[in-house]
């Protein structure tokens, strides 16, 4: 939802934010353009990328191999970002609505294990959960073998879910602090049950935090390696180490360009149909608005305009 | 009255045991692995996976490491600028974002999802090759630069979140009493965003301090930064000084953070104290 | 091919190679004499001697902090160090230019490394020690062969590491297929030029094969394998900890270092497959646009010592071809007799050559087919 009414100059707002699109497409945008036209270079002698205008590079894309990554990546990002958002949603509406001074904290306390490096928590994770770690052992002297849990699908989607779970839940802290609580009271006087006041309340209004939170969750999911790398098997390999793999480890920088730049026209293709979806949508209901039949709940307005 | 203060109020008695239940589990998941760092940080041994005995072995090492303290030293150097700049271009962008015109808002919008979508690595290689090309010496400001490039989209996706749904009436009483926009934006909104802000600004940071691909293809010759040095500790071994770091970065922070909200609190009391109304 | 990305070719360069022929002559010639002949422009021939902190762009963790602090304290210099986590990473951030003083290379990418101009030669004669590198090492078929521009640092070939009583082993590469009791526990390394050289060993190739027929063959074998795989990886300390791993490809430096984590619960052992190894060696170099390629030459020199080759040696667990690097490492080998490599095995080892050109494009197509 715009907030900007008919009449006011938007001009300030886009000024305002000229620095910090200045930032990005400096150190952003250039470099992304370079990819692009590095995706059809060819490569020198030392593994640099040099301009050219070959389509090799997306002839090595577009094979087999990289399906099944791409695949799996897209149902591991959705699994993962679902349990995040159904773990994260509660987390962040108690730290704001019913944890009172301990809302601050609670999202410090989410927040602050960062500091530790990623790989020395995924060690921290395997001296758990890995063949001769604490659970399995513990579990040893109970009697119980433990399945295999490290270097599986689960591992990642596990590890994955771990690593991106604040960036779900920061987005939704900010929109439901913004909620008016007075609007959910009114709720509860109209609809009754916590999960009808939920549903047709407080979710539509937090719409935007949800969207934000999936948004930094599944988005850079995709491009993820370390996950996999350090947790999953040979089977749990994702596009991201693929696309790593030709940045760093003895492949071919062009391809890796041209793989980038098939992701980014695979996600913004999807993006333009879900939009498109969306506004199909809203013109639906309005014609069975005029038609006399009762409106669905949410409105995806906001959704396809939001971008 | 917005949610949060609204929960002050006594009577609000149904605790909701379900969303506790949840917020102690993911609590508990993230807390867990810090734990078991701290735990291997008093290893006897050198492994990261079998505890032995406990020692203060690593931690003697740490504070005899010159280099590894700098390291330490440059990376926090690093993530608190970096923090503080994309704190304020990504709540300046956010703005662009929510409020711009169709084209203002449909770039920034589009910048963002950009860079989100965009693995990591492949801008970190061609922000490389940009600038070891225009022979820029990749120094602690190169790093810095990659860093605000990443943080800010993730800090103007957090404040945008909030920003949409921002009443602007109070806004537009302020502008009815005389303040220009910029004026209202400072003396209304700003404050509104506090606790997102500084939400947001946490959230750089730790990401500056934990990043490892942007940073390796933007540092130079200069101090490196911990990730670097404890990603290349891989081929040889990663030792419990790493834990130690970790454990002392984190009691750090949490010192650091402890003391500004107590500040923040005992200022509130005094000014409370001051203006209190006999009740 | 294109031409090479050259972003700073100074005159010094040039320069180097005029003054290096006047100093392969005083090589080839007469060890142990000064340079008693004067170059051609003199002020380029590399002396080892303090001219400034230097920069050395290493592994973390693959140098003694000793030997460094005692360096530091006999010349009044500074080393600082910066860090890489793979070659390729390396090979990118050299190429770019940048100032590192002492590098920590590769054999498999020095000769492109020299070819492009990006590491100083250097006067071995002008080098104390250098005679101290055993003969498989003094011959260097990965340097450049008129001018010297290494020195060996670290080297270790990968065999096959296993848990006696959970995998049996005939001494060959196949034994990875050929134990279906250890299913999902079986690794190998997931760096290309290891595990795919491995596999064209095992079809009597080269490793460094760049026939479509062999590389394709080899990568099927792979593929046939990767059922029974827990894992690529190269993290052998860590999958040799947690359990995760009955059987893997492994460097021996690599289970040297798991082995003492271990510490004592030996039920590890290692053999060196008798179809054969391909061999790789960490070295050491001046970068070209060194601000003190004297410090790095003369650090290069101070780690040739007995003493420092020695002492290096025991930290790292992998030897730097010294002879003093030789005796150190049979020390620490004393424990676990299997690690040492049989001077067989050595001389029939093939060095690898990193990939180029359609090599390059075949190889990572077929890694990728094994990986994806």
């Amino acid at each position: 939802m715009r907030s900007t009414p008919k009449g006011e100059g938007a001009g300030l707002w886009t000024a305002l934010a000229a620095p910090g699109s200045a930032a990005l497409t400096l150190f952003f945008i250039i470099p992304l353009l370079l990819v692009g036209v590095f995706s059809f270079g060819v490569i020198n002698s030392l593994g640099q990328p040099i301009i050219g205008h070959t389509l090799d590079n997306y002839r090595a894309v577009f094979q087999s191999y990289n399906l099944s990554p791409l695949l799996r990546t897209m149902l591991f990002t959705a699994v993962s970002t679902v349990v995040c958002l159904v773990l994260g949603y509660p987390v962040a509406y108690l730290a704001v609505r019913y944890a009172r001074r301990a809302g601050p904290l609670i999202l410090a306390l989410v927040i602050l294990p960062w500091l530790v490096d990623y790989l020395v928590r995924i060690y921290a994770w395997q001296s758990l959960l890995a063949p001769a770690g604490l659970l399995p052992t513990a579990l040893a002297h109970l009697g119980i073998t433990a399945p295999q849990i490290v270097n599986t699908s689960w591992a990642v989607i596990c590890g994955l879910v771990y690593g991106y779970l604040p960036l779900m839940i920061l987005p939704i802290y900010a929109a439901v602090s913004e909620l008016p609580a007075e609007v959910i009271d009114a709720g509860k006087d109209l609809y009754g049950s916590a999960p009808a006041v939920f549903w047709r309340v407080t979710f539509p209004l937090t719409r935007d935090g949800v969207l934000g939170g999936c948004l930094l969750v599944a988005l850079p999911m995709l491009g993820d390696f370390a996950t996999a790398q350090f947790l999953g098997g040979p089977n749990s390999t994702m596009i991201g180490n693929m696309i790593n793999n030709q940045f760093t480890d003895a492949g071919s920088q062009t391809v890796g360009a041209a793989l980038v730049v098939a992701l980014i026209a695979l996600l913004v293709l999807t993006l333009a149909v879900a939009m498109l979806l969306a506004r199909r949508r809203v013109r639906l209901l309005a014609v069975m608005a005029k038609a006399g039949k009762p409106e669905p709940v949410a409105e995806p307005t906001e959704m396809a305009a939001a971008l | 009255m917005t949610a949060a203060a609204r929960s002050d109020r006594p009577g609000n008695a149904r605790r909701p045991w379900v969303l506790w239940a949840i917020t102690v589990l993911v609590l508990a998941l993230m807390l867990l692995p810090v734990a078991v760092v701290m735990l291997f940080s008093l290893n006897s041994q050198s492994s990261l996976i079998v505890f032995r005995n406990v020692s203060l072995t690593w931690y003697r090492t740490l504070f005899h490491d010159g280099p590894m303290l700098s390291s330490l030293l440059i990376s926090a150097e690093i993530a608190v600028i970096a923090a503080l700049a994309s704190l304020l271009l990504g709540t300046l962008l956010a703005f662009g974002m929510q409020r711009g015109g169709r084209a203002g808002s449909t770039t920034a919008n589009g910048m963002v999802f950009l860079r989100l979508v965009t693995p990591e690595t492949a801008t970190a290689a061609a922000l490389f090759l940009l600038l070891t090309q225009m022979k820029f010496t990749l120094n602690f400001w190169t790093i810095v630069a990659g860093h605000v490039a990443l943080c800010t989209a993730f800090v103007a996706v957090v404040v945008r979140s909030q920003l949409s749904g921002i009443n602007r009436e109070t806004e537009y009483a302020a502008q009815d009493l005389g303040a220009r926009r910029l004026g209202a934006l400072w003396l209304v909104v700003i404050p509104q965003l506090r606790a997102t802000l500084v939400a947001a600004g946490l959230l750089a940071f730790v990401l500056s301090f934990d990043d490892f691909v942007t940073t390796y293809f933007t540092a130079g010759v200069g101090t490196q930064p911990l990730p670097l040095r404890i990603y290349s500790m891989l081929r040889f071994g990663v030792t419990p000084e790493v834990n130690a770091a970790g454990v002392v970065m984190l009691a750090m922070v949490a010192v650091v953070l402890t003391a500004t909200a107590l500040g923040v609190v005992i200022v509130r009391r005094r000014a409370v104290g001051r203006t209190r109304i006999d009740r | 091919m294109a031409e090479p990305f050259r972003t700073d070719i100074s005159r010094r360069s040039f320069l180097k190679y005029s003054a290096g022929t006047t100093a392969a002559g005083a090589f080839l010639g007469i060890a142990g004499c000064s340079s008693g002949t004067p170059s051609s422009s003199g002020s380029n021939v590399l002396k080892p001697r303090p001219d400034g902190d230097i920069t050395w762009f290493s592994y973390q963790g693959y140098v003694s902090p000793k030997i460094i602090a005692a360096f530091e304290k006999t010349y009044k210099v500074k080393v600082n160090q910066a860090f890489y986590t793979n070659v390729e990473g390396m090979v990118q951030k050299v190429a770019s230019g940048i100032s590192y003083d002492l590098i920590t290379t590769n054999s498999a990418y020095d000769k492109q490394l020299i070819a492009n101009g990006l590491l100083r030669s250097f006067d071995p004669a002008s080098i104390k020690n250098f005679d101290q590198i055993i003969p498989y090492f003094a011959k260097a078929p990965y340097d450049d062969g008129r001018l010297r521009y290494t020195t060996p640092y670290g080297y270790g070939p990968a065999g096959i590491a296993y848990q006696k009583g959970k995998a049996t082993v005939t001494g060959s590469w196949s034994d990875l297929w050929n134990n279906p009791g250890a299913k999902g526990k079986i690794y190998v390394l997931d760096q290309q030029d290891e595990t795919l050289g491995m596999s064209l060993i095992l079809d009597h190739a080269s490793p460094n094969s760049g026939q479509a027929a062999q590389v394709t063959a080899a990568v099927n074998n792979l593929l046939k394998l990767k059922p029974s795989l827990g894992g690529i990886s190269s993290d052998i300390p860590t999958i040799m900890d947690t359990g995760e791993a009955w059987m893997t490809h492994a460097w021996a430096g690599s289970v040297y270092q798991a082995l003492l984590k271990l510490n004592g619960k030996n039920d590890w052992d290692f053999e060196w497959p008798k179809e054969g190894l391909s061999m790789g060696c960490d070295t050491l170099s001046v970068g070209t646009h060194a601000k003190s390629p004297g410090t790095a030459l003369l650090l290069m020199q101070y780690l040739l010592e007995p003493e420092n080759s020695h002492t290096n040696t025991l930290y790292t667990g992998y030897s730097n071809g010294t002879q003093q690097g030789e005796a150190a490492y049979r020390e620490l080998t004393k424990a676990y007799p299997f690690l040492i490599l049989p001077d067989s095995n050595l001389n029939t080892a093939q060095w690898r050559q990193a990939p180029t050109g359609t090599r390059l494009t075949l190889w990572n197509q077929q890694w990728s087919r094994f990986i994806g």
